[in-house]
């Protein structure tokens, strides 16, 4: 089972990964900053403790650019 | 069963600390995970406080919201329409069309949206009438002879919405200045050693009283910029977010990373450096009042603007200064 993880900054990625962690780690994993993006699990929002795990669809939004 | 700052939590969901339901939040100064019910209240609270604590709306009555479509200005004008309409203080929104073409013109349509939705009028301003050039043009000019386009943005918008305020009757500016945007300015400040800037940017702006001015408010003042964020999805004023084509140009993004950074390695970082600018603002205000007040109480320093008649403490206001000079470069 793999973690469905897409990320919205500007342009839509998505990826499928190996995950079991908090939202914390897993943005410290991609390199996201987590000051910038709001994180969805399963379609709601989550805060930077709450776990994630394999089975998870994770949305990373990005809600801070600048401007 | 694990403890987040006295937050208890399951492994999988973290708890409102006030209810027990799902959290969607966690805020590090006050080390407590909030709901979505309770950091709406939290946020709406701490908007309304501000403004009590520094007399925002005292005998206002016409505010003048600025808005651009973002986040933080559509925050800003949904709660003062909570608070204008039983305070029986009238409510307008300001838009500015820089002329940037995918992006102003889209957040248009969406503050159209919300505008209609909470009812409240929108009046469109843009820089083709008021300046005589879009944004779009004023980038594609030679970088090199040019200043940074935030720099002619900046301006630009400041004139327009002084004076769109002004000729409805506002006696109020309300912009969407958040906690970010502050400490950004002090630090920015700091590292170009502009002091006496520093001294102007409170929750309420304007150093000279004069009735061509009208005063700025700065509501969301005490909120950082990712809570509004979140403030702006949960209400359903905003789900698409997107930046300013122009914005690299400019040295905040610079140091907005370089704070966000900062607050994700050592959280309450920004709201230690807020507190720190909130004790630097008073001892400099104090320092610069006597130099203000000159200004206010000496009528020759204000002058009018020789072109546009607004007030300026030169001959030429900086709004037609730029201007002059992009004349003169697109004639190249």
């Amino acid at each position: 089972m793999y973690m469905k993880c897409i990320i919205n900054g500007g342009i839509k990625k998505s990826r499928k990964m190996n995950f079991n962690g908090t939202v914390k780690e897993l943005l410290d994993k991609l390199g996201i900053c987590d000051q910038i993006v709001v994180v969805k699990r399963n379609g709601r929002i989550v805060t930077e403790f709450d776990r994630l795990s394999d089975s998870d669809t994770v949305e990373i939004q990005q809600v801070i650019f600048g401007g | 069963m694990a403890k987040i700052d006295g937050t208890l939590t399951s492994a999988r969901q973290v708890r409102c600390a006030l209810c027990n339901t799902k959290a969607i939040v966690y805020l590090p100064y006050s080390r407590r995970a909030l709901c979505k019910k309770h950091f709406l209240h939290s946020v709406e609270s701490r908007v309304k406080r501000t403004i009590r604590r520094y007399q925002m709306l005292d005998n206002a009555r016409h505010i003048a919201v600025a808005v651009s479509g973002g986040k933080d200005s559509l925050t800003t004008l949904y709660i003062l329409n909570q608070i204008a309409a039983p305070a029986k203080i009238k409510l307008t929104a300001i838009i500015v069309d820089e002329g940037i073409k995918g992006y102003r013109d889209k957040m248009i349509e969406e503050t159209r949206r919300i505008c209609e939705k909470i009812g409240v009028q929108l009046n469109i301003c843009s820089f083709k009438e008021e300046i005589g050039f879009t944004m779009d043009e004023i980038a594609h000019a030679d970088k090199e002879q040019r200043e940074v386009s935030c720099t002619y943005c900046g301006v630009f918008r400041r004139w327009i919405l002084n004076k769109a305020a002004r000729e409805i009757g506002a006696d109020r500016i309300a912009v969407g200045h958040n906690l970010d945007d502050v400490i950004q300015s002090y630090l920015m400040n700091v590292l170009r050693n502009e002091p006496s800037r520093l001294a102007r940017f409170g929750p309420v702006g304007g150093i000279i009283d004069d009735e061509k001015f009208v005063k700025r408010i700065r509501p969301l003042f005490t909120i950082p910029e990712k809570e509004i964020a979140l403030y702006a999805i949960l209400r359903g004023l905003k789900s698409d977010f997107g930046g300013c084509p122009y914005v690299e140009e400019a040295f905040r993004p610079v140091v907005r990373n370089f704070l966000n950074d900062l607050e994700s390695k050592y959280p309450s970082t920004k709201l230690k450096l807020f507190s720190s600018f909130i004790e630097m603002q008073k001892i400099l205000e104090e320092k610069y009042k006597e130099a203000y007040s000159d200004i206010n109480e000496d009528a020759a320093m204000i002058k009018e603007c020789s072109s546009c008649n607004e007030l300026s403490s030169s001959s030429l206001c900086k709004r037609c200064e730029l201007i002059k000079d992009l004349k003169a470069l697109m004639r190249r």
